[in-house]
């Protein structure tokens, strides 16, 4: 049965205008057919078990909650594992080395996107047996027949080593799709994946707006035997401008600290996909305290150099809010910054300020601040803040190990 | 920190807003007892996080800072010297002729610009020459170059527009273009050609910074939008 789905993931083979057969509820007028679809979206199959699924030469193996049996095959470079669950679509979960989270899950939007009736219905974000994970619900009308479609989608990432696109296009059975996936996060196995880090510490953090979870970001720390500290840092957004249309975001930033400084760094926007990185910077210390930056910005080219004798690393931040702001009441510290995702030539400040009733704020400008919650490592692990109507908060959700 | 917080607002700047307001920014909410009405002089009071501010229109008032060369030149934003653009001016050009108005010029962009979406951020210039694609900061930083690659003076502003829709009355974060002409500021909004605006168009701030940093000033411009309007 061809479905939306494999327009958007193939986009091969899939040609027919015609309505996905698995969209079949109906969605005409009256209350009984509002309850009809409510009833619907609302049902589930409780009756999965664990069942083993493995490529035949042991490459890859998981045991996944299904209502059958599962399979699993190589397509191309990717792995599509398959997993029943009492419906007429299966959950189809695509394994691959990488997936860019939030920009995987608009490539499964845009097959949708030909429905001018839709809407982006749920959002979540956040860890999964380890693993950061956007999700994202839509539903959709076929006209003119009116049927009404759904399409859960899910991504997910273990750092290094795999990333996982599942989705499963047919209303209702959201509960029993978020189980399949929590255990194909929990035990897929590749056998030629890279061993997993061991970094000295690593966060993820969620990002909300107006209550809603859009995002999620990561940061592993490790320790390199040159002393060095490589920092690599993640993230990735849905930006939902209406309820039918959204962008994903996907940044990326590799930095290698050496003492109090920054030594070089990789920051890579892949919004959109790789074919159309809006930024691909490289950053340099050329001598201490000067920086020279060259790649990609906004479509250009660029080649900048700026000095920066006081541009801290992250490392030493940390360590002068503890020294300076934590425990301590009316003092503001003043730190060095560097953002080029908004402002690749050259470095700026932000405010930390220790607050006489003992709570602390983040500002940018007096305009522009944020409440910070720090831990006893003067890291942050809650961040609060409004612009216009919104109200945006930023909280951790895992650390494992200890920043320094 | 700050990465943190840069990356929020940037999402925040699409996100929460609803239907109706595709093309614009994020939402304001406006507090009124019914749908206002929008007739000049327009009396209101803008909350700023609790400082309320009260405010009368009665016509469009923009920043009165005159015109200068800086104006007409290309910048990082409004780069209509990148060969990416050169096919908007030619294509304006070839249909309007060498010396468009100002209005023709808005027409154009907004045709310009055929997908109608609000999934961008900011984009400049020969970025919107290539996608066509965009909202109301693409419409504005289009226009803004296209009316400079035929000698107008422009700049883009943001700010918030008022409206009455489906019997109630919305607010939007929303950018448009300036236009220098007898000495004074007039606006153009490409997202919406084909009307005037007019009194209800608030601008909030001008987009000074048109290098490479512009789009850190413009969140920072972002958090100077008030948070409601009050409209008696």
């Amino acid at each position: 049965m061809r479905t939306l789905l494999c327009v958007a993931l193939l986009a091969v083979g899939c040609h027919s205008s015609k309505p996905p057969a698995n969209a079949a509820a109906p969605a005409s007028q009256g209350q009984s057919n509002t309850q009809k679809i409510n009833a619907m979206l609302a049902r589930e199959n409780p009756a999965l078990a664990r069942r083993d699924v493995a490529m035949p030469d042991g490459s890859a193996s998981a045991k996944v909650e299904s209502a059958g049996v599962p399979t699993i095959a190589p397509e191309g470079d990717q792995l599509v594992l398959n997993v029943p669950i009492g419906t007429s679509q299966p959950v189809v979960c695509r394994v691959a080395k990488q997936v860019d989270l939030a920009s995987s899950l608009q490539k499964v939007f845009s097959a949708v996107e030909k429905f001018p009736k839709r809407e982006i219905t749920t959002t979540d974000a956040g860890v999964m047996h380890g693993a950061p994970f956007l999700m994202l619900t839509t539903l959709y009308l076929v006209e003119p027949q009116r049927l009404l479609g759904q399409v859960k989608m899910y991504a997910f990432r273990r750092e290094g080593q795999l990333g996982v696109l599942c989705t499963h296009d047919e209303p209702g059975y959201s509960a029993t799709v978020r189980k399949v996936v929590d255990s194909v996060a929990e035990t897929l196995q590749l056998k030629d994946a890279p061993p997993p880090p061991a970094p000295v510490c690593r966060e993820l953090v969620v990002t909300s707006i107006n209550g809603r979870k859009v995002g999620v970001m990561s940061e592993v720390m490790t320790r390199l035997k040159d002393g060095r500290w490589q920092e690599i840092s993640g993230e990735s957004s849905l930006r939902i401008a209406t309820p039918t249309e959204f962008s994903g975001v996907d940044r990326y930033e590799v930095t290698h600290i050496r003492g109090d400084f920054v030594e070089d760094a990789l920051y890579v926007d892949a919004t959109g996909g790789a074919e159309t990185l809006e930024l691909n910077l490289k950053l340099q210390k050329v001598k201490p305290g000067t920086y020279h930056v060259t790649g990609l910005f906004k479509g250009k080219q660029i080649d900048v150099s700026f000095d920066a004798p006081d541009w801290y690393s992250s490392v030493k931040k940390s360590a002068l809010v503890r020294e300076k702001i934590l425990g301590k009441k009316n003092v503001d510290l003043v730190l060095t910054t560097y953002t080029p995702g908004t402002d690749p030539s050259g470095v700026d400040h932000e405010t930390v300020r220790a607050l006489p009733d003992g709570t602390y704020q983040i500002l940018d400008t007096e305009k522009l601040r944020a409440t910070v919650v720090f831990d006893e490592d003067g890291q942050p692990i809650r961040m609060t803040a409004k612009i216009a109507s919104q109200e945006l908060v930023m909280e951790r959700v895992l650390m494992e190990g200890k920043c320094p | 920190v700050k990465r943190w917080l840069l990356a929020a607002l940037l999402i925040a700047q699409v996100a929460g807003a609803d239907e109706l307001s595709k093309r614009y920014m994020a939402a304001v909410e406006v507090v009124t007892t019914k749908m206002a009405s929008l007739a000049s002089p327009l009396a209101m009071r803008l909350d700023y996080d609790g400082e309320l501010k009260p405010l009368t229109v009665s016509r469009y008032q923009p920043d009165p800072a005159a015109a200068t060369d800086a104006h007409k030149k290309a910048t990082f934003l409004l780069d209509y010297d990148d060969p990416a653009f050169a096919p908007v001016h030619k294509g304006a050009q070839d249909k309007l002729g060498a010396h468009p108005t100002p209005e023709q010029l808005t027409v154009f962009a907004d045709g310009w610009i055929s997908t109608k979406n609000s999934i961008h951020g900011w984009d400049t210039a020969s970025m919107v020459a290539k996608s066509h694609a965009g909202d109301c900061t693409e419409h504005a930083v289009l226009l803004a170059a296209l009316l400079r690659s035929f000698g107008y003076a422009s700049r883009v502003v943001a700010g918030v527009a008022l409206l009455n829709v489906e019997k109630r009355t919305v607010a939007f974060g929303h950018a448009w273009t300036e236009v220098s002409s007898d000495g004074a500021w007039r606006p153009l909004d490409a997202t919406r050609s084909k009307e005037k605006p007019d009194h209800t168009w608030l601008p909030l701030f001008v987009v000074a910074n048109e290098g490479m940093s512009f789009e850190r000033d413009l969140v920072r411009g972002l958090a100077t939008m008030p948070h409601r309007i009050l409209i008696p």
